[in-house]
């Protein structure tokens, strides 16, 4: 088969792809949910207790855990 | 390299709709034991899935350079990987713009899209049985993604049928092509004779 002289170039990128009802190439992946634990809240840290500015410098492991 | 040939370029959300034939084969159905048929090209019986996307692929290297007499696109297609459709080579699915130039291209070809052919000696592609009855379908066919327009018709990159028209006076084909590919499926003998 001949197409004939190229004329241009065409890029289409379909909404959807032209397929009717398209089946699922992996069937019914319904996400699965597990039982999640009761989340262990951390203790809040009380806002005051925390330098908001520079505090980097706070040496290692000895600071208040 | 050289010259290559820059051609206009559009960018588009909508489908090209183009015109192609193709072959309905029996294929043994191993779950349900039935016979279903589906849709192969013509001249190389590719197969077309139903409802998956059929993608190009090229074989340059073993086809068109056997054809092609231009050493400059052997060259290209030997240096480089390319993008399929690609302007110098002749990969792609191919579809024509109008109905009248496909039935021009079967009868130019010496074919007659009205006869139902009968034998055909299969078949490395798992398509049963190894001889088999089937009959030619056409129809408008979608085709997306990189496509290459020609004055005549199309190489695409990716197609899938948009509607088939079996030319051969039996509903089992038109009822199963329609289940299996689930696009618009009908029967027309008149068009045999044009
Ligand atoms: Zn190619």
């Amino acid at each position: 088969m001949e197409i004939g002289k190229p004329k241009r170039r065409i890029t289409v990128n379909p909404k959807s792809v032209p397929i009717p009802t398209p089946l699922p190439k992996f069937p019914d992946p319904a996400p699965v949910r597990e039982p999640t634990p009761p989340a262990k809240v951390p203790e809040k840290v009380p806002a005051h207790s925390t330098s908001t500015s520079a505090v980097s410098s706070v040496p290692n492991g000895s600071g208040q855990a | 390299m050289s010259k290559s040939k820059v051609l206009p370029h559009v960018v588009s959300e909508e489908p090209i709709i183009a015109w192609r034939m193709w072959q309905a084969v029996a294929v043994l159905n191993l779950f349900s034991d039935d016979i279903v048929y589906r849709l192969r090209a013509v001249s190389k019986h590719t197969e077309w899935k139903p409802r998956i996307t059929l993608k190009a692929d090229c074989f340059a290297l073993v086809s068109s350079l056997a054809k092609s007499s231009n050493r400059q696109v052997s060259v290209h297609l030997i240096g480089f990987k390319h993008q399929v459709p690609d302007i110098y080579c002749r990969c792609g699915i191919y579809a024509l713009r109008t109905k009248e130039k496909l039935f021009n291209y079967f009868t130019g070809m010496k074919m007659d899209p009205a006869k139902p052919w009968t034998v055909v000696s299969a078949n490395e592609r798992g398509i049963l049985p190894d001889r088999i009855m089937g009959c030619t379908v056409f129809g408008q066919v979608s085709l997306w993604g990189e496509i290459i327009e020609g004055e005549d018709g199309y190489r695409a990159e990716y197609a899938y049928p948009y509607d088939l028209t079996v030319l051969a006076d039996d509903r089992r084909i038109a009822d199963s092509l329609r289940e299996q590919y689930q696009v618009d499926t009908r029967i027309e003998l008149s068009q045999a004779h044009h």
